[in-house]
């Protein structure tokens, strides 16, 4: 069996035959392993390439989703003048046309990442309730961000919705964009945190821009908050305990860690994070929004010591992490199929004609990594080293007071002050009857209970405020109250106030309260001169709440409020103003005898209320004015002199009947005040109409409709008079 | 084959017999010493930073910068003379484009303007992508390891002293890489708006040798003695800040008065913690790259209207010396250190600061983090130029080698150096003998802290009655030590490169009713127990 030596021709049937043997070979393993192996490494030197050809034009799977095209925004140009080619840092004028909407809107481009830009509309014409957009160039791996935004919402963190859509401009398609709402003061309102101010804050010790909050628009804003966190960063360093500071709201701080955590991997904190500043509470709400930058990351051991970071050292906060992990881990398979529903919404646009089976992969494999490895890994941030790189001299230790207790001496208590031990061992502080001369700003420790017995008198210094950070009781009567005055007549003092954990009770009876203004006060902006922000519930009875210098004269902020028989009169500005409250107004009087205000006597925001039996009276503005989504029904009362007696704004509704309207300039307005809200409604019902100037004025998004009777439906809606 | 390896031998002796020739004349011309320097730094580099091939991408922020040909040609026509007027430049981001305007800097330092690598300064809009930064320098790293000074503005900044920020970059202009460069704030009138502290513009001064005029280098100037011999850096109203620079200055003259008539007006004038941080930190980092004359700003502060020092291009283990814990950097520290507890204050920041870095590992953390960012750029910069010897004009392209042992050096000599500055603050041994009073004799540099309970507020040291402190239901007594001249020291608080030495201590404590039972003697700036 000798071996020919001569070459043997390899004709074109074995040249077919090899190629279709080796091409059918690589089909049925790709065809036959699971989807996400598309996108993986393969064995016996198989490309990226290679299989992605594949997936492109032999793939036969199909999957399941939706045919829809995505929405198209088209910009409008100047031959020569393309917005994508314009790298400029400024502002440009551009026309936009989107479903329904056309304007012309500002467009500049962002330095965050290659390709993004963001398009302003006008205030006063919004797309969408959006003031701010952002659009990023699209690829398979922006699906990344649909998903992020999930975890992010699961997590409870307020963050904007990722969508993606077609961008016509420059005269041709520039194909998948990424959109999103940017994070301004407008979108604050809408999630909710109105009065909130925005804020940067980066986490990288050497940078010291980093060391303190960068806000966007409120130029105030960080000088007010910068001797509060000064002294809250003195605290963690001194004692880890005092981590658990009230400053960094918890709940949406664990989601923050986490997204760092799922996003980043062993990532880095070099990024800067964005926060809003609740004022009304005093307290750093942590938002979401992933993150721009591309290429390595590092695993840094240091991480700067802020509000955020300084967390870990607190034990508390740690083991809700933990716990917080654990339940999303729990929930994957919930959070699976979410992600799924947007596969089939979103694949179909991002793979943009490309192979869905190959789109399909890429997604399990972010999918698989987001709720896999990183959701079951430790910390990475765990680890770190905290720094305090401080700066600029110890200014801020001298005058800073923070949410820490101003009083753990009694020396700084008034005179007669009582500390006592209450029945259910929690520490109570007496006012019993007697005069307590607050000559400087008296902020009571958290969670301890107030009682001001019958017969006590506060005469509180010029611009000083007493803040209580726990349950109020005031037990004054009619006959004989408790007293709140000015020290000296004439110096208003800043407010007395109480700051609730929102699930704090107060209960006032028979308090006399005038002669304050408002004030700002260890971070918190209290805008009356009787401010309760953070309450579970408020009650109030047979008080009299009257003169202030300030914004408001009594403020609410959040909770379940039921006040009856009380008077408020004579305010700068509005009278009550009830923000985010539920509940009843009972018998109350609102008036007003001063020309020099401009007020409204009942102001509700984000409410839902009805008043029954009540009198406005005289009122340079409005008697009631429902605002930012209200719900009003008013029924039983009297309107008397008012410049416009009720006025509904912004997706508002008040359900008016049984009153009496006499003397009014103008009955009813209905209209939107804030864009990014719309119209309102005012549904009359049988009401008496005496010697009123002008029946209603009514914008073209609201209206004002005439009702025969209020069905049972909308009375539930409202607690029981 | 034999001809054509003749041909092939000769051209390769030729070629070598110039090498030779030229590194003869070299020698001759240069001194031996200096011309192998030059040579070998040029051979490393052509032979070792060619092997690092695709390197990885950039870990640190790449600086694309666009200047026009011609006006870079126009600013090197006579360096350091011609760079300082600026032109026009752009900076790429993401695609955008951001205006800055770019000069050459550093006449001073030839590293700054000989070589390929070029010292620069960009001031930009508001907007740009260093915001809110907008005077930024970029300096051609002034060691071959590149990080001391970034290192040294770590370091201090963990001591809690104001620093400019400061970031390892990789230069690209107009499309070339131009390699691994140090970029940091210009210190200005914003140096609180930059931090979000303030809203306007503070009170700056620069500290510095006096700005050039002509063709020549000017002479530094005493700063400390004349209020004129600062700069003024700020659009903020100069009115205040400036009585209060000519106060201190006054309040540093050598005169008659007390020390403490000092110690008060100083104390009135700066703010005294951030300059006993500031001056701990310079003993952390060992340098002597501010003096009396340069590398020093001094900020207003809004808050309280007192001084506190930024640091500036402190050089860690510049010229390291090791003779005292006590090296007089200017005229300011020549007073503070005089005052006994602000000397044991700053001892104790200097002592955290160490405990920190060195027993826990902090500053090998951090180099190792440096590194590792550095790294690929590093490894793909061809373009690193520094000095290869100690003649400043001997600017040359270095390579990867001196990188590398530049590191390794400079951790080790930090380590070192480390080691012994904690041996001296922590030493313990101290002759005690203990009779109806107490003798204490001591011949290293910390103080000693007294610490007893039950009576005996009357105590005398060396006959002289003391006043014990009470702290947590316990008497205290610091004995401070004694500072004088070291050799060739001048004492005076305008002379240059001081030393202060502690003299040996022996020290006679009594105490009304015998030394109590309760007594302990311990490390005033530790807290250990003597032995």
């Amino acid at each position: 069996m000798k071996r020919s030596s001569r070459g043997r021709r390899i004709g074109v049937v074995a040249w077919v035959l090899g190629a279709t043997v080796t091409v059918g070979a690589l089909a049925m393993a790709l065809t036959f392993s699971v989807p996400e192996a598309l996108k993986g490494d393969w064995p016996l030197g198989i490309a990226a390439g290679e299989a992605g050809f594949y997936a492109q034009w032999l793939d036969l799977r199909t999957g399941d989703s939706s045919a829809t095209g995505p929405e198209r925004y088209l910009f409008g140009h100047v031959p020569g003048a393309c917005l994508l080619n314009d790298s400029s840092v400024g502002w440009s004028s551009q026309w936009f046309e989107a479903d329904g909407f056309g304007d012309s809107v500002k467009v500049r481009r962002l330095r965050s990442a290659e390709g993004e830009f963001v398009v302003k509309f006008r205030r006063e014409e919004p797309f969408r309730a959006q003031r701010h957009i952002v659009l990023l160039p699209a690829t398979l791996e922006s699906i990344r961000n649909k998903y992020l935004e999930i975890l992010a919402r699961e997590l409870g963190l307020v963050t904007p919705e990722v969508s993606f859509v077609r961008v016509i401009a420059c005269g041709r398609d520039q194909g998948i964009y990424l959109k999103e709402e940017r994070i301004d003061a407008d979108f604050l309102e809408k999630q909710g945190l109105a009065g909130s101010s925005l804020f940067t804050q980066g986490h990288d010790p050497a940078r010291p821009d980093h060391l303190f909050p960068d806000f966007e628009d409120d130029t105030l804003a960080g000088a007010m908050l910068v001797p509060v966190l000064h002294a809250a960063y003195e605290r963690i360093m001194a004692d880890a305990d005092a981590a658990s500071d009230r400053l960094t709201d918890r709940r949406t701080a664990v989601g923050l860690w986490l997204m760092h955590e799922l996003e980043h991997g062993e990532g880095d904190r070099g990024s800067e994070d964005l926060f809003a500043y609740d004022w009304s509470k005093g307290r750093i709400i942590a938002l979401y929004r992933h993150g721009r930058a591309t290429g390595p990351r590092d695993t840094r051991h240091f991480a700067g010591l802020d509000f955020l970071t300084g967390l870990a050292r607190d034990p508390a906060f740690m083991k809700a992490l933990k716990e917080r992990r654990l339940q999303l881990a729990d929930q994957r398979w919930r959070l699976k199929e979410r992600f799924a529903a947007m596969d089939r919404a979103w694949l179909p646009i991002l793979s943009d004609g490309s192979s869905l089976a190959f789109a399909k992969a890429a997604a399990l494999r972010i999918q698989d990594e987001l709720l896999g490895a990183r959701l079951n890994a430790v910390g990475a941030y765990r680890g770190q080293m905290l720094v305090r790189h401080a700066c600029c001299g110890d200014a801020f230790a001298q005058d800073s007071v923070g949410h820490a207790p101003a009083i753990s001496t009694a020396d700084l208590l008034p005179r007669g002050a009582v500390l006592r031990s209450h029945a259910l061992g929690e520490d109570t502080l007496v006012f019993p009857r007697g005069r307590y001369a607050i000559g400087r700003d008296l902020l009571l420790p958290v969670g301890t209970v107030v009682v001001i017995e019958a017969g006590a008198r506060f005469e509180i210094g010029a611009g000083r405020s007493v803040v209580v950070q726990g349950p109020l009781i005031v037990q004054g009567t009619v006959r004989n109250p408790v007293f709140v005055r000015a020290m000296d007549e004439g110096s208003p003092f800043g407010t007395f106030a109480v700051l609730g954990d929102g699930t704090t009770s107060c209960s006032i009876a028979g308090l006399q309260l005038s002669g304050g203004s408002e004030a700002r006060t260890s971070g918190v902006y209290f805008s009356g001169q009787f401010a309760i922000h953070g309450a579970g519930a408020t009650y109030m009875r047979d008080c009299i709440i009257a003169a202030s210098q300030g914004e408001d004269l009594l403020n609410i902020k959040g909770g379940a409020v039921d006040i009856a028989e009380c008077v408020f009169e004579d305010g700068l500005a509005d009278l009550v103003d009830l923000d985010g409250c539920k509940g009843r107004i009972f018998r109350c009087i609102f008036r007003s005898g001063r020309k020099d205000s401009n007020g409204d006597g009942l102001d509700l925001s984000g409410a839902r209320v009805s008043v029954w039996g009540c009198t406005f009276s005289g009122m340079m503005d409005k008697g009631i004015s429902v605002g930012e989504a209200s719900q009003l029904l008013v029924r039983a009362s009297r309107f008397v002199g008012n410049r416009m007696a009720l006025a509904a704004k912004d997706l508002s509704i008040a359900y008016v009947e049984g009153n009496v309207f006499l003397d009014n300039a103008i009955v009813f307005g209905a209209y939107r005040k804030k864009p990014i809200y719309g119209g309102a409604r005012v549904m009359r019902y049988a009401n008496e109409y005496v010697n009123n100037g002008k029946e209603q004025e009514v914008d073209a998004m609201s209206n004002v409709v005439h009702a025969d009777a209020l069905d049972e439906k909308t009375l539930r809606m409202f607690p029981a008079e | 084959m034999t001809r054509r390896f003749g041909i092939v031998g000769l051209v390769w002796t030729g070629l070598s017999a110039a090498v030779l020739l030229s590194l003869v004349g070299f020698a001759v011309l240069l001194g031996p010493s200096r011309a192998t320097s030059i040579a070998a730094a040029a051979v490393l580099n052509a032979s070792i930073d060619g092997f690092a091939e695709e390197p990885g991408a950039h870990r640190i922020p790449v600086l694309d910068l666009h200047v026009a040909p011609s006006a870079l040609d126009s600013l090197q026509r006579d360096l350091p003379w011609s760079g300082g007027e600026s032109v026009s430049a752009f900076l790429i981001e993401n695609g955008v484009r951001h205006k800055a305007r770019f000069r050459y800097r550093g006449v001073f330092t030839p590293s700054h303007f000989l070589g390929g690598k070029k010292s620069f300064r960009l001031s930009m809009k508001r907007s740009n992508p260093w915001a809110p930064y907008r005077r930024l320098n970029v300096i051609n790293p002034k060691a071959f390891n590149m990080v001391n000074d970034h290192m040294a503005a770590w370091v201090a900044g963990s001591l809690g002293v104001a620093v400019p920020m400061n970031e390892m970059v990789f230069v690209r202009i107009n499309d070339e890489d131009c390699g691994v460069m140090e970029l940091f704030e210009q210190v200005d009138g914003d140096f609180e708006r930059n931090r979000h502290l303030h809203r306007h513009e503070v009170p700056v001064y620069k500290g510095d040798y006096p700005p050039v005029a002509d063709r020549s280098l000017p002479k530094g100037r005493s700063l400390w003695q004349d209020p004129a011999h600062w700069e003024y850096a700020s659009d903020a109203d100069s009115s205040l800040a400036h009585q209060r620079l000519a106060s201190l200055i006054a309040a540093l003259a050598r005169d008659s008065l007390p020390l403490e008539a000092h110690r008060d007006s100083i104390a009135r004038l700066i703010d005294v913690d951030a300059f006993l941080r500031y001056q701990a930190a310079l003993v952390v980092i060992n340098s002597i790259h501010v003096d009396q004359y340069h590398n020093q700003w001094l900020v207003l502060d809004p808050r309280t209207g007192r001084f506190y020092p930024v640091l500036w291009d402190a050089l860690m283990m510049f010229a390291p010396r090791d003779g005292s814990l006590y090296a007089v950097h200017d005229a300011l520290e020549w007073w503070m250190l005089r005052v006994p507890d602000w000397r044991l204050r700053r001892d104790r920041y200097v002592y955290e600061a160490l405990a920190q870095l060195q027993r826990e590992g902090g500053f090998d953390a951090r180099l190792d983090e440096v590194i590792e960012r550095i790294r690929p750029s590093v490894l793909a910069d061809r373009n690193k130029y520094g000095n290869v010897t100690l003649q400043p004009e001997d600017v040359h392209r270095v390579s990867l080698a001196h990188v590398i042992s530049s590191l390794v050096g400079f951790r080790s000599s930090v380590h070192a150096y480390w080691d012994r500055t904690l041996a001296r603050i922590e030493a313990k041994e101290v002759e005690v003998t203990k009779g109806d009073v107490l003798r204490l004799r001591s011949s290293n540099d910390a103080p000693l802290l007294l610490r007893w309970s039950g009576d005996g507020t009357i105590v005398t040291v060396n006959g002289h009655l003391a006043a014990p402190g009470f702290e947590n239901g316990r008497w205290t007594l610091v004995l401070y030590r004694e500072l004088v001249a070291g050799p060739g020291s001048k004492d005076h608080p305008l002379a240059d490169k001081q030393l202060m030495i502690v003299e040996p201590l022996d020290a006679i404590v009594a105490f009304e009713g015998g030394v109590p039972a309760s007594l302990e003697i311990l490390n005033a700036i530790t807290h250990e127990a003597v032995e």
